[in-house]
């Protein structure tokens, strides 16, 4: 049964890299052969919180999907967008630096993608109007929604993931990674105002046409929009407030995205047909492969060569931290950070029994929320996360901003990426690294 | 019926190297909706359709909505086509389309326009030259054209309603 886990998990892990096949096909035969071979029972991978399925995860996928599509459909977005550019008065780099901005806020609330390809075609348009390179604006926007999806539990799967594992709250993040996120990115900002400030220069007359651009007629439905700012109000705070009403995240994202289809008299099979089926398939069948190698004890074996690297100690673990925050930096640089996360959480929380040994009579949730192992947590969410920006396939935000900008005629090489992601993922690594040691370990 | 006997040989042709502004003028001075790409031996190289213009004006990431915001379009358009006048035929083509042969059946085209959803289909020959074309206005006029009983209708003048 080793073998055949381990077997399938590193052929799924290299068919997922090499992106020959559909990562969402590898995903699920991968799941239905661990399956088929009794690596795992279908009662343990569709029933076990240890092995299977995270239902937790998914439905707050797919909560998240659905009030995110009703909402792109208000216009609101755009109107931001538009509005922004017109405060801006027209001037290229302070419309770069609020664009990022509204990218990384929207993106710490909503999902990277969505709010990339929401803004991207407003970018082109500025920039056209502006006759300057879109280039750099849309790969800002790409590395602003993976630094600003770090900063909450909803802003990135990886985090969402980690959350559920490890039972952390959406409050818990915003405590120990928002003030992180804020940090590194007033200091990205700082470094690209050095960059660009004095390279960004246009007429005064195509200022003009960014100033006679009207951003009110990109509101569609203004009903709608009210509904869908309130139903995103009240979720953000059930979020804030499900760890004191002990709610799972995703109860609370479920009952903000059917309140919304009740009240938005959408129609539920358009509104479904548009969740990322493709994307919630490949997290059921990852989650199903991993559970086969947590179960033969391949992550345990993983675990206890971590363990013998960086030696942590039940009251410190600052090398593993740290080893941690590059680790998921430079693998998520490389491969998609959701099999990463994937792997890397059963393999923390065996690292945490191991440490903290089970005679010592404690709950599973007392090793992993140990003060000492949360850290660990997120060096693991910051590396993974902010990984994403080193490279124009380490997440799927920069995939889809190469794709968007070559349609539109202006083609981003690897290398022109790697010459914007590769510094800012190194600088906010290393701001990562100084923030963790002063926070927790100084 | 056989798509020889229905096909139109008026068409309208272009050389590879025929620029934007050529290709424009073309589509808009008379009915047809697309422009043969042919090489000197009328051998069919590609199709330039007024939607491929009109693409190629229109920047890809520009939605109805996002249109609106627009106050001065005029400016817009002007700056878009002298960005793009220059580009060739060969550059703009659709190299991939759907043809039919002279000798296949008239209701072997209606299916493929039907399918396809093109509004005009090239007929070539074995060695792709170019023999003419058979569009849906073709199809439909046939179609009146061949009931026998609507005789009094087909005769009718229709006259154009303005509004």
């Amino acid at each position: 049964m080793f073998w055949i886990a381990t077997a399938i998990f590193f052929v799924s892990y290299v068919l997922i890299i090499s992106e020959k096949v559909h990562k969402t096909k590898v995903a699920l035969f991968g799941a239905a052969l661990v399956m088929i071979t009794k690596v795992l029972l279908q009662e343990e991978a569709f029933n076990d919180i240890e092995l299977g399925v995270d239902w937790n995860v998914i439905f707050l996928l797919i909560s998240m999907m659905v009030i995110i599509n009703i909402m792109t459909k208000t216009g609101v977005f755009q109107y931001v967008a538009i509005k922004c550019a017109k405060v801006a008065k027209g001037e290229p780099f302070r419309i770069m630096a609020l664009f990022a901005v509204i990218t990384a806020i929207g993106s710490a609330f909503l999902d990277n993608v969505t709010t990339v390809l929401l803004l991207a075609p407003v970018t082109l348009l500025i920039a056209e109007q502006l006759e300057i390179d879109p280039i750099p604006y849309l790969i800002t926007e790409a590395l602003a929604s993976n630094i600003g999806g770090t900063a909450t539990l909803i802003g990135d799967p990886p985090n969402i993931m980690i959350a559920s594992k490890a039972g952390l709250n959406f409050m818990d993040f915003i405590y120990n990674l928002s003030p992180a996120i804020i940090i590194i990115f007033l200091c990205w900002m700082l470094a690209w105002k050095l960059l660009f400030g004095n390279r960004l220069k246009v007429k005064a007359e195509l200022k003009e046409r960014i100033m006679s651009l009207d951003e009110r007629e990109q509101i569609n439905d203004a009903g709608l929009l009210k509904k869908s700012l309130l139903v995103l109000g009240l979720t953000i705070l059930g979020f804030i407030l499900h760890g004191l009403f002990h709610y799972e995240p995703a109860t609370v994202a479920l009952m903000g995205a059917t309140t919304l289809f009740f009240i938005s008299g959408e129609d539920p099979h358009t509104i479904l047909a548009e969740v990322e089926w493709p994307t919630i398939f490949f997290f059921i069948g990852l989650f199903i492969i991993i559970g086969g190698i947590v179960k033969v004890g391949l992550v345990e074996d993983m675990s206890r060569a971590m363990i013998n690297v960086t030696n942590p100690q039940p009251q410190d673990m600052t090398l593993l931290s740290m080893v941690m925050l590059w680790f998921s930096a430079i693998s998520s640089a490389v491969v998609d950070n959701i099999p990463f996360v994937a792997t890397m959480n059963p393999l923390l929380i065996d690292m945490a029994h191991k440490v903290y040994g089970v005679e010592a009579g404690m709950a599973t949730i007392d090793h992993i929320q140990n003060p000492a192992m949360m850290p660990v947590w997120w060096a693991l969410a910051l590396g993974a996360c902010l990984g994403g920006n080193g490279s124009p396939i380490g997440a799927s935000a920069n995939v889809i901003v190469v794709g968007l900008s070559d349609k539109a005629g202006h083609k981003i090489s690897f290398v022109q990426f790697l010459k914007y992601g590769l510094p800012v993922m190194f600088l906010t690594i290393a701001l990562s690294m100084v923030y963790l040691y002063l926070r927790y370990y100084f | 019926m056989k798509v020889s006997e229905c096909m139109r040989t008026e068409v309208l042709l272009a050389g590879k190297d025929c620029d934007f502004k050529m290709l424009l003028c073309k589509i808009t001075s008379s009915n047809p909706r697309q422009v043969y790409v042919v090489d000197e031996k009328y051998k069919l190289l590609g199709l330039v359709t007024s939607m491929d213009l009109l693409r190629e004006i229109i920047p890809s990431y520009l939605n109805a909505d996002l249109a609106r915001s627009f106050t001065d379009e005029a400016d817009f358009l002007l700056k878009r086509v002298e960005k793009v006048k220059n580009k060739t035929a060969e550059e703009i083509m659709v190299t991939r389309f759907v043809y039919v042969h002279p000798h296949h059946q008239l209701l072997e085209a209606d299916a493929l326009i039907a399918e396809k959803g093109c509004n005009t289909l090239p007929v070539i020959d074995a060695q792709g030259r170019l023999l003419g074309e058979v569009s849906r206005r073709d199809i439909l006029i046939r179609l009146v054209h061949s009931c026998p009983d609507w005789g009094a209708e087909k005769n009718q003048l229709v006259d154009l309603a303005k509004l």
